[in-house]
């Protein structure tokens, strides 16, 4: 039941993702039309541009490193003998979770001076903004709870849905 | 004091296998908390406030346009490319390998995709004609190191964003050096054939027809002209840097759709969701850069290095070379996207203030950084061209001495003949 509530979670966060990306660059394109042929500029575009880059930058952040993706060294890790190697996989999941809520909560101490602000291009008030910083923490403490317990559930010291592969950049052909 | 403490603490992280994003963030965190005249509040604010900037724009859009043009099979298109042009030379996969890496450059701008890209097409047929495997992973692997250095470039943009320094410079200073390295690997490799113990870089292709080349080259063309476009629109001024992005983009997705024909439609999502994801591995990092910044300036750092380069020596040589060495040999060991975002501010600043050129200053600093991250021990390029070539990394590190020389020997031309890179952008730029 749980699981397929996160599993819901994942799939709309992943669909955000695509629709913010997919809006970023139809708004770079109107961007460069308007300038380059219709010779007026659009006063909105570029803060448009630049707060759906941070959207999708925080709400991918999980994404990440629920495949396992982010860069890092893990020779040591990899090394340990299983059950060590358990205990520093599950202390790794532990420091992401603090790190989601770190996001999270220093994001939400802002909220109300954001709220007070606007954006001088599209008028926007600014905690609609900074809300991506705090939903992609939250979302961040939640994908590392699910890890620690299934870090500490497995068997062979396997972490998550995906064994600990970060010794390289996730390359993709 | 402090300093020590944060920078240690930052090691030992990294090196416990945490990951780069992770140990940045929890350092900067942890330092921000423990200080009794910051607010927590400014960790978010950091956070958000380094990447909220248009130029960074640039490193989405990029790797959006490259992932566009690397799925469907453009890595073959540009080894068949090389192979037409340089196939009958002595040393002919190797150099077909470098061609096809500098041809990449020019859509993809992150080398450890292009070392996996390019070492999938190349490192196989070298292997089918006798290059013993760990040769084959030293040449895949030091040549994609000018995949950075060939615009578009996503550490030239991280760069860029990181300095204040212009990023479509950066791009038109990254030509000439680009293509300095790639004939350099290539005497290099020449020169090769001749020495006893490489009979395999005697085997030469039958020469093509230019019936053949001319085929090879149409096939290559569309990819090959992406760079004209982005740089013709830097170069006239037209655009910036993030709008030859955007327009990056479109070409891409164009050339992919119609003319080669190796997307859909319904892969659109999944490509913009692994653009997402290298955008988020790079741009995460940057962003928990700010929190560790901001602390470190308030540390009074920048001054710091600057007393300790000052006490060293004022020759602006020495304190030239001094910066690369320390880049290369940090490098050497820590993930050099993690050097370029941290350290790379302050050799910006140093070198700055003994009066570089900021467009010379990157692109040696850049340089320097992927020739660190080519070279053992912890050495990524050659690590995922390894892999390619299933070989042992003992016997890569055996062969690719003379390669990383070449590189470090371009360095420092470049570092003495500052003209190199900055012809180009003085022209376009009329600096």
């Amino acid at each position: 039941m749980l699981s397929r509530l996160f599993a819901a979670i994942d799939r709309i966060v992943i669909g955000c993702i695509v629709v913010i990306f997919a809006a970023m660059v139809v708004a770079g394109l109107a961007q460069i039309f308007n300038r380059y042929v219709l010779n007026t500029s659009l006063s909105w575009s570029e803060e448009f541009q630049r707060f759906c880059h941070i959207w999708i930058v925080f709400l991918t952040i999980p994404v990440v490193y629920q495949r396992g993706g982010h860069i890092g060294i893990d020779y040591l890790v990899a090394a340990l003998p299983a059950l060590p190697r358990k205990a520093a996989i599950a202390l790794i999941n532990g420091a992401w979770l603090v790190l989601g809520g770190a996001i999270a909560w220093t994001t939400w101490s802002l909220m109300a001076v954001a709220s007070r602000q606007t954006s001088p291009g599209l008028g926007l008030r600014m905690d609609w903004v900074y809300a991506g910083l705090l939903i992609g923490g939250a979302y961040l403490a939640l994908v590392a709870a699910r890890q620690t317990v299934a870090g500490l559930r497995a068997v062979d010291g396997a972490c998550g849905d995906r064994p600990p592969d970060q010794s390289a950049p996730e390359v993709k052909d | 004091m402090a300093l020590i403490l944060l920078f240690a603490a930052l090691l030992l992280l990294v090196g416990f296998g945490l990951p780069v994003l992770l140990s940045i963030g929890l350092v900067g965190l942890f330092g921000i908390v423990t200080t009794p005249q910051l607010v927590p509040a400014l960790f978010a604010q950091k956070a958000f406030a380094i990447i909220d900037s248009f130029s960074l724009l640039a490193l989405p859009y990029f790797i959006l346009a490259g992932s566009l043009m690397t799925k469907g099979g453009l890595s073959k298109v540009m080894v068949d490319f090389g192979l037409s042009l340089v196939g009958h030379v002595r040393g002919s996969l190797g150099h077909t390998g470098v061609i096809a890496c500098m041809g990449m450059a020019n859509v993809s701008g992150s080398s450890a995709a292009e070392a996996a890209a390019i070492g999938s097409v190349v490192i196989p047929s070298m292997k089918e004609r006798g290059y013993k495997p760990g040769l084959a992973a030293s040449i895949i692997g030091t040549a994609a190191t000018i995949g950075p250095i060939i615009p578009p470039s996503m550490t030239m943009i991280v760069y860029g964003s990181m300095t204040g320094t212009s990023i479509g410079g950066l791009f038109l200073a990254g030509i000439l050096p680009g293509l300095l390295l790639g004939l350099g690997l290539m005497a290099v490799i020449y020169a090769m054939s001749y020495l006893p113990g490489f009979p395999e870089l005697r085997h030469v292709e039958p020469r093509q027809s230019l019936r053949q080349i001319w085929r090879a080259t149409r096939r290559a063309w569309v990819a090959l002209a992406a760079p004209v476009i982005i740089l013709g629109g830097i170069f006239s001024g037209i655009f910036t840097a993030t709008e030859a992005g955007v327009v990056a983009c479109l070409y891409a997705f164009l050339a992919s759709y119609l003319v080669y024909r190796a997307i859909t439609l319904a892969d659109l999502p999944r490509i913009l969701l692994d653009a997402a994801m290298t955008t988020a591995m790079v741009v995460g990092i940057i962003s928990m850069a700010g929190p560790l910044g901001y602390l470190l300036s308030f540390l009074d750092f920048n001054e710091l290095v600057m007393e300790m380069i000052r006490w060293l020596s004022s020759d602006p040589t020495v304190v030239l070379l001094t910066l690369l060495g320390t880049m290369i040999v940090l490098t050497m060991f820590i993930e050099s996207l993690a050097v370029l975002i941290i350290l790379v501010p302050v050799a910006a600043f140093v070198g700055e203030a003994f009066g570089y050129d900021p467009l010379h200053l990157g692109v040696m600093m850049v340089l320097a950084t992927q020739i660190g991250a080519t070279t053992p021990p912890v050495a990524v390029l050659l690590f995922v061209a390894t892999s390619v070539a299933k070989a042992k990394f003992s016997e890569t590190v055996r062969y690719c001495a003379p390669f990383i020389l070449t590189l470090v020997a371009v360095l420092l031309l470049i570092a003495f003949v500052p003209a190199i890179p900055t012809t180009i952008p003085n022209l376009a730029l009329g600096r």
